[in-house]
């Protein structure tokens, strides 16, 4: 942590930027941080490694996840940003490719672009330990590194790219080829071919279904069963159907929702798969609609957990096996900050979960904020503004009132890893992120007008 | 009396606004200036048609790149009916399609849809031009606009009172033209209260580049 630690990379004093403020990624996270911190006042630079906005959604990303076929999950009504509207005329479920001319225009019209540094990618976070920060930037070709001096910083680096893969006996034996689902980009590569499937997210039965329609043979493995909501009930998209019954308290809107579901989608144990072991929002549903039309079809042969592989062969806990050419490891994304102490996100535990303070402000230091490190059963994209909106008020009441910023902090700190979930959700590492999302709208908006003196 | 940020969009959510046609009429300066596009909306059933004849064009000459709504009900936009809440969708709709972010400008009962819009969509600047609120209380605006509020005092429809209240509500004291009369662009003196509000959004402009 000390300043030696900036010797390794060749750069000398640090260039200054006074009172402004560093944002990591241009994602659709960054992007609401430019222009949220820049409307409440605040000087702002941001560094993408990129050379484009868009983040995930950008599929000339490297590292981006989405493939030919993905669509929102969130219909379009709940995904858009609160004070930008997609267009009304685009379809419920709009394409990967709008959302990215979404941001793209949200970019342009907010005039945006002068302030994100592109091609550069943020080495190291380090505080000088007066509140304050020293970044290192690197350009993605070339090696000139640069360091710069920062009044806070916003990490908003996302979390669905660096992937986790799940170990199995004799999966290095394999002879088949095993792929992330981060690397499956379109179904050509999987025509005629017979491919495995394992994962029962949001990815993993959506890719599975894309796959379905190309591949020679499908199967699609989950270790669980989980709670479906398609993305029509009663001729409505899932999601606004579902907010119709927020009215009701939670216990009652669980019962109802779930009597609802069973109706439309029916039992999954008839569909040979597993009946969810935990009540509906226990952990997020899955959004889709074609898993179960597939598995009726015959094009989707559903199985549980793997076993283990052989040199030509996929072994299931029940017994079967299967002879993919192909697995794809639809697994999940490990969250990683590769470029600060993680003890500064309360990363202490065992479990190396971030725990902040409303899920976003680190507990170590006042300046240090990360937006988009959420999960949620619905849009992350009001979630991410109204954080980005929050962090905005919280440095200005810094700035503005030093008195009442130390009452606010004094408070939070202990604080820190709340969870914002309706009753019990599980606490493993990789559920640690989730949210329900209107328990966490309701808490960011108390936090705003906390924020701003509102009683 | 205020009124508390809305983050749970709840009636959005369970009943999202549908799309309805809007017609947006423009007037634009010959060449670029780099000033911010305006955006018209009125209460009139006519809709932007209200602004095309003085108003746009004299913005356009000053260098705004005009432009003025109608929203569903009014004018060429779709014959289907609305209330505030869909009128407001129609207003951030028009204004996300910009290029970039305009300043919105609500006249008689369009000032309330703009009151309403705000908090959906963060203009530039918002100027409430002979606003007839009503009992609505106007939401928190998106982004804490620059704000101006407009109009003659002797205005039946929007008497003095009112401009008050808004003004108040809004925190700003507002200008008063003086025999402008309510339906200000469309009568012989629609030149010096148009004059004085883009002087306004000048000063602005230059105060932003400084
Ligand atoms: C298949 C799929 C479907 C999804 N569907 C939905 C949906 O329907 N609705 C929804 O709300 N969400 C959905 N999501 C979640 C999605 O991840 C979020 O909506 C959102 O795009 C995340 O944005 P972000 O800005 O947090 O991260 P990202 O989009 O990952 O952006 C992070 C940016 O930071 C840059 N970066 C990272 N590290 C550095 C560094 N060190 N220096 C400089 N730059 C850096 C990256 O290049 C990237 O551009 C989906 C995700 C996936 C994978």
């Amino acid at each position: 942590m000390s300043e030696g630690g900036f010797d390794a990379y060749g750069v000398d004093a640090a260039y200054d930027r006074g009172a402004a403020v560093c944002v990591i990624g241009a994602g659709m996270a960054g992007l609401l941080a430019v222009k949220n911190l820049r409307e409440h006042g605040f000087t702002v630079d941001c560094y993408e490694r990129e050379t484009a906005v868009g983040g995930s959604w950008n599929w000339r990303n490297d590292r981006s996840p989405v493939y030919a076929s993905t669509h929102l999950i969130s219909s379009r009504p709940l995904t858009e940003f609160p004070d930008f509207p997609m267009p009304d005329d685009w379809p419920d479920y709009p394409h990967h490719s709008q959302v990215l001319g979404y941001l793209e225009r949200y970019t342009d019209h907010f005039g945006l672009r002068e302030h994100i540094w592109f091609g550069s990618e943020i080495s190291r976070v380090e505080p000088t330990g007066d509140g304050r920060w020293d970044v290192i930037v690197k350009p993605v070709s070339g090696n000139a590194a640069r360091r710069l001096r920062y009044a806070a910083v916003v990490l908003a680096n996302g979390h669905n790219w660096d992937p986790r893969m799940p170990e199995y006996d004799g999966m290095h034996e394999f002879r088949g080829e095993i792929v992330h689902s981060s690397a499956y980009k379109e179904p050509s590569k999987v025509r005629g071919k017979r491919v495995l499937v394992v994962g029962a997210g949001n990815s993993g039965c959506d890719i599975a279904g894309e796959v379905a329609l190309n591949a020679e043979e499908t199967w699609h493995s989950s270790r669980r069963g989980y709670w479906f909501v398609p993305k029509y009930v009663f001729g409505k998209p899932g999601d606004q159907a579902l907010a119709g019954l927020d009215w009701l308290p939670f216990g009652l809107r669980q019962k109802v929702s779930e009597i609802v579901l069973r109706k439309v989608v029916g039992d999954p144990a008839r569909f040979g798969m597993k009946r969810p072991d935990f009540r509906l929002f226990g952990s997020h549903p899955i959004v889709n609609s074609h898993l179960m039309y597939h598995i009726g079809q015959g094009s989707i042969k559903p199985k549980p957990d793997i076993e283990r592989f052989t040199e030509d062969e996929v072994v299931f806990a029940d017994g079967t096996r299967a002879k993919p050419h192909t697995v794809i490891m639809a697994t999940g994304y490990r969250t990683t900050f590769d470029f600060c102490d993680p003890e500064l996100l309360g990363m202490t535990g065992p479990d190396d979960a971030p725990r902040l303070i409303a899920q976003m402000l680190s507990p170590k230091a006042q300046t240090l904020a990360v937006v988009g490190l959420v999960q949620a059963n619905g849009s992350h994209f009001p979630l991410a503004h109204w954080q980005t909106v929050a962090l905005a008020k919280w440095l200005r009441l810094r700035e503005r009132d030093p008195q009442a910023a130390r009452a606010f902090w004094a408070k939070a700190v202990p604080d820190a890893g709340r969870r914002y979930v309706h009753g019990h959700l599980n606490d493993t590492a990789r559920h640690r992120l989730e949210v329900s999302h209107d328990v966490y709208l309701k808490a960011l908006g108390d936090l705003i007008q906390e924020l701003e003196g509102v009683k | 009396m205020t009124r508390r940020l809305d983050v749970t969009r709840g009636l959005d959510y369970r009943d999202p606004v549908p799309h309805a046609h809007r017609e947006i009429l423009a007037v634009l300066p010959e060449d670029p200036t780099g000033k911010p596009p305006l955006l018209f909306v009125s209460g009139d059933p006519r809709g932007a048609r209200v602004f095309t004849e003085h108003w746009l064009p004299h913005a356009a000459h000053r260098g705004f790149p005009a432009h003025a709504l109608s929203v569903r009900g009014q004018g060429g936009a779709a014959k289907v009916k609305g209330d505030l809440r869909a009128h407001a969708h129609d207003l951030a709709q028009a204004a996300a399609s910009l290029a970039t972010r305009p300043v919105l400008l609500g006249h008689g009962k369009g000032a309330a849809i703009l009151a309403e819009g705000l908090a959906r969509y963060p203009a530039r600047a918002a100027v409430l031009i002979a606003p007839r609120l009503g009992r609505t209380v106007p939401p928190p605006p998106a982004g804490e606009p620059p704000i101006l509020v407009a109009g003659d005092p002797g205005d039946k429809r929007a008497p003095q009172a009112a401009l008050e209240k808004t003004g108040a509500h809004y925190g700003v004291a507002p200008l008063l033209f003086q025999g402008a009369g309510h339906d200000m662009m469309l009568n012989a003196a629609w030149r010096e209260p148009l004059d004085a509000i883009l002087d306004w959004l000048d000063k602005l402009t230059e105060e932003e580049r400084a």
